[in-house]
């Protein structure tokens, strides 16, 4: 089997505006593999694969589905065990979930919590560690940087599927996070809540400064959003290409997507995922 | 707000009268008067209307009903709430740990499966005729449906919510009293009412056999001294504690649980 060694630069013009490579590191995982299942089920899903993210890069994972993006970003949140090698984040190894990490999850409705108010949900992280006076401050900044000021009394029910995503995203931020692990947090969404959702976590990250790890399976999503953009490969998955976005950092929805740079970038991942780029 | 008209004071109370649910009720009234009228050569127990209202009046001024009344909702409720306490305590146990639930579902299988009313026998051997003899009985019978929603609802708290509660870090206490209650409070609440139910109606049946005491005791009484008008009257007294019973129960639910919206 023959997978593209990960390099980064393989995009013609790439690198013009990413963080710098003397970034500090946030996170390294090295020779990393996932196993699956009991018994002779045992699968094999993720196989050597190693991997770096500067403090503050946008990285998107891309890949198929039932490649494993999923599985990878739940052994990168400590939400599952690798079945080798090993995962730093700020030089001290990922056993259970890190502090410094935070999950937003694909499904919202199930990850909110029903009987919560939006304030109330995003103060579930903030409990154990500040008075009452400070988490509800602390609730509301979070869900004014998401544009649900006005919305922090409504029950998750009472709102539309955009607005539930954007409370789970507000509740991420509100604990300060260094690394937010993304699954797929736009996938039920429709076209337009979608692309101003991307629009405002990107605003967010630069605000914020916090490293994203985004899975998606949408071309077009990944190559808006992010300042590196990786594809999982392969039975068992490792990394078919690893490249840094040739994209400005100021993006939008109709110009950047109107870019060469864009198209091309598009390209090169459509070329990837249909098994042009590597064996699978 | 999805239900703005329910919010605040009184507004739990229903804002329409349903006039045809109350006709059906009037002529099934205006009917078992008639039939005791015309049928009363055949039956000579079967009380009217009138004699049952007025026997409730007499037994109500001058005779015991008050007090029995009392101790029928006094044993029910109180019973109630000890065996919510139980359920709730024991299903928490049996739904958080895998060993609990090991050891101990092949068991509650079994004895929920004995029909309450055989119990009481074993209940009167065991206390005599006594008031702890309808405790007892009003408490192990009306504990199981707190126990298995309880089970059920800890068991069914959705992998997504321990996911959450894992990202952000919560304590084994937060993650029990702040995710895995509060999820299986429906289930919980659902409980509960069939708890009340079954409270009320194991208090009447003790009563009735084993403790010489309250509505129960009443209606036997009135039964063996061939006092039908009486005997109708704490029927209907006993079927007016159930109704009231469960119409507040879930007025208060209604009102108190918005966030999850209609539950029961």
């Amino acid at each position: 089997m023959t997978v593209l060694m990960p390099t980064q630069k393989t995009a013609a013009n790439a690198s013009v505006s990413t963080p710098s490579p003397q970034n500090p590191l946030a996170f390294r995982c090295r020779n990393l593999s996932v196993e699956l299942g009991s018994g002779t089920a045992r699968r094999r899903i993720i196989e050597g694969l190693s991997f770096d993210v500067p403090k503050g890069q946008f990285v998107c994972i891309l890949g198929e589905s039932g490649v494993g993006k999923t599985t990878l970003l739940r052994v990168f949140g400590g939400l599952a065990s690798a079945s080798g090698g090993s995962i730093e984040l700020d030089g001290a190894p990922v056993i259970g979930p890190p502090k410094a990490a935070v999950f937003v999850f694909q499904n919202y409705a199930a990850s909110l919590l029903p009987w919560r108010t939006a304030l109330r949900n995003v103060e579930i992280g903030l409990e154990a560690s500040l008075s009452k006076a400070e988490r509800r401050e602390r609730a509301l900044a979070a869900l004014r940087q998401v544009n649900l000021g006005e919305r922090v009394n409504d029950y998750p029910r009472q709102m539309s599927g955009g607005m539930q995503q954007r409370v789970q995203i507000a509740r991420a931020l509100a604990v300060g996070p260094q690394l937010l692990l993304m699954d797929e947090p736009f996938g039920a969404l429709d076209a337009m809540t979608r692309e101003s959702l991307q629009v405002e976590l990107r605003r967010l990250q630069k605000v914020t400064g916090a490293t994203i790890i985004f899975i998606t399976h949408d071309v077009d999503e990944s190559v808006f959003l992010a300042d590196r953009l990786v594809v999982l490969k392969g039975k068992p998955a490792s990394i078919g290409l690893d490249l840094l976005s040739s994209l400005p950092d100021e993006r939008d929805q109709i110009k950047t997507k109107e870019t060469p740079a864009y198209l091309e970038l598009r390209h090169t991942l459509y070329e990837m995922l249909r098994g042009k780029g590597a064996s699978a | 707000m999805s239900r703005p008209e329910r919010k605040g004071g009184l507004a739990f109370l229903p804002t329409s009268i349903n006039w045809l649910g109350l006709a059906l009720v009037v002529g099934c009234v205006t009917l078992w008067e008639i039939a005791s009228r015309t049928l009363g050569s055949e039956f000579t127990t079967l009380a009217s209307l009138s004699e049952t209202v007025s026997a409730l009046i007499q037994l109500a001024v001058t005779g015991p009903l008050l007090e029995q009344l009392f101790h029928t909702l006094n044993v029910a409720l109180s019973g109630w709430i000890i065996a919510c306490v139980i359920g709730l305590a024991l299903g928490i146990a049996v739904g958080m740990s895998r060993t609990v639930w090991t050891y101990t579902m092949a068991s509650i299988d079994v004895l929920r499966s004995i029909p309450s009313i055989s119990l009481v026998s074993i209940a009167l051997m065991l206390f005599g005729f006594s008031p702890k003899m309808e405790m007892v009985i009003v408490v192990y019978v009306s504990q199981w449906p707190m126990l298995l929603a309880t089970i059920g609802g800890i068991r069914a708290t959705s992998p997504d919510l321990i996911d959450v509660s894992r990202t952000f870090h919560l304590s084994r206490p937060a993650l029990l009293f702040k995710i895995i209650v509060p999820s299986a409070l429906p289930n919980i609440l659902v409980g509960m009412r069939l708890s009340l139910s079954l409270a009320i109606a194991l208090a009447v049946v003790a009563e009735m056999v084993g403790n010489p005491a309250g509505l129960g005791f009443g209606l036997v009484f009135s039964q063996q001294a061939i006092q039908p008008a009486q005997a109708f009257a704490y029927l209907l007294v006993i079927g007016l504690v159930g109704w009231s019973l469960n119409a507040v129960f879930v007025a208060v639910v209604r009102h108190g649980f918005d966030g999850y919206g209609p539950i029961v």
